[in-house]
């Protein structure tokens, strides 16, 4: 019944393929190019928690997360935890004024001081759509068993104040925590703040 | 003002009207239109914003995306602040995302009162931040803003009357009904006579409520007025209150707000 109403509804639902409804549900496959041109599949992580970081380095919430040095300490603490962190770029490969190409991404995620596993490029937006990412950032974390277990904001404090990073709830890393303890996540599905991805 | 004039006449700096702050791609102040200053007695002011064009920043619900303003008061002793008024805004995509807020320029109304033996040479201080984006990126801007609650001028006066007047109220006979399905939310108003709630732009101020895509649009049934809005995506459970603010070209623009039982 719902997957008709989204079919008839045109455009305006094109976000929510994966609707906050989905969280608990198997994690949508993907194949992606990292910013190195080797493809990168969810198969490939089988058995690990993965994480997706939407990213545009443009956007001032993600600026606020990258220049106060908390996503970089994040991928850090949690790629030593074993978990494979994905950084995705969904931007539409043929918007000049989005766009940032493979070796250009890699090079400022690395002056950035980024920790993450690898860097997605997904310049026809379809692994962005098919997780219904929305904004930069916008957390997703898939468990062991593939299931996608987490979809929302990083933290609490919807603005792009650095001095806020200390001060909000860590929803995000309160989630990963949770999955990588084997226990249940408490909001697991909530709306995430940051810039719209520019598909 | 040049630093020499300004060295000249350092009482005339005190009391001279802030200059206006640019930050990013907007430009804030704060403006009122009281020239004297009583214990007791409320002040209008309002923060004025100018935003550059093909810009936008938002309302207290700003949709799909974006960041709402945020102002941090630093008041001396006594006085106290109102809550920060907005006026009806408009509706935008900013890329695909629905969103609410302003363009070009807006003044929010902001009553502040003086305590008892308030000095008319009182410094009042604000931290503004706020979000301006455009379908290509987001900048934010913010801004220390000072005020001189006697500096006043007329000009000032009236625009903060004329912002007041953009933000919604209650009308008597405006009722609202919300009722619930697994899908969507059906709105039912009730109005006075000879009320035409189709003319009316209406947009959700409570959160995460309302889908943001479709607008929603009444149309008469029976003695009542009749809409269908889809659920957002983040809506937390059944809805337990929904403000709607209606707003039309050349008249007041309304709020109406129900509560579930």
């Amino acid at each position: 019944m719902k997957l008709l109403a989204y079919a008839t509804l045109a455009g305006a639902f094109a976000l929510a393929s994966v609707t906050a409804k989905e969280v608990g549900k198997a994690a949508p496959a993907f194949s992606v190019q990292d910013t190195a041109g080797k493809a990168v599949s969810l198969a490939d992580h089988k058995g690990k928690t993965v994480v997706l970081e939407w990213v545009n380095f443009g956007c001032p919430f993600v600026k606020k997360h990258y220049g106060s040095g908390n996503m970089q300490k994040l991928q850090e603490t949690y790629t030593g935890k074993d978990v494979v962190w994905l950084t995705v770029s969904s931007a539409n490969k043929d918007k000049a004024d989005a766009f940032v190409e493979g070796s250009k991404l890699a090079e400022t995620a690395k002056d950035q001081g980024s920790k993450a596993t690898a860097i997605l490029i997904d310049g026809d937006g379809k692994l962005g759509k098919s997780y219904g990412a929305e904004v930069t950032p916008h957390m997703m974390i898939i468990d062991k068993e593939g299931k996608l277990a987490y979809r929302g904001e990083i933290d609490s404090l919807h603005t792009t104040d650095q001095s806020d990073v200390a001060k909000a709830d860590k929803t995000f890393a309160n989630a990963l925590d949770n999955v990588l303890a084997g226990k249940p996540v408490e909001n697991a599905s909530n709306k995430p703040y940051g810039c719209g991805v520019k598909y | 003002m040049t630093a020499r004039s300004l060295l000249m006449f350092p009482l005339l700096a005190a009391f001279s009207h802030a200059a206006p702050v640019k930050s990013g791609h907007a430009t804030a102040e704060w403006i009122t239109g009281a020239t004297v200053v009583e214990g007791g007695k409320p002040i209008q002011t309002g923060i004025r914003m100018v935003i550059e064009d093909g810009w936008h920043s938002y309302w207290t619900n700003p949709g799909e995306s974006g960041m709402k303003l945020k102002v941090v008061w630093d008041l001396p002793e006594g006085w106290t602040a109102g809550e920060v008024e907005y006026p009806a805004p408009k509706k935008f995509l900013t890329g695909e995302l629905p969103g609410y807020g302003y363009e070009g320029e807006v003044i929010f109304p902001v009553t502040l009162t003086p305590p008892v033996g308030a000095s008319g040479s009182a410094q009042l201080a604000a931290k503004v931040s706020w979000l301006t984006c455009n379908d290509a990126s987001c900048i934010p801007g913010k801004a220390e803003l000072k005020l001189s609650p006697a500096a006043g001028s007329a000009e000032s006066a009236d625009a903060v009357e004329k912002a007041r007047a953009r933000v919604p109220k209650p009308l008597e006979g405006l009722k609202l009904e919300v009722s619930e399905t697994a899908d969507a939310i059906g709105l039912s108003l009730e109005t006075p006579e000879g009320f035409d709630a189709a003319g009316w732009e209406v947009f959700p101020a409570t959160e995460m409520a309302l889908d943001h895509h479709k607008a929603i649009e009444f149309r008469k049934e029976g003695q009542k007025w009749a809409a269908k809005s889809g659920k957002n995506a983040y809506a937390d459970g059944p809805l337990k209150e929904l403000v709607l603010v209606l707003a039309k070209k050349g008249k007041t623009p309304l709020e109406v707000a129900w509560k579930a039982k």
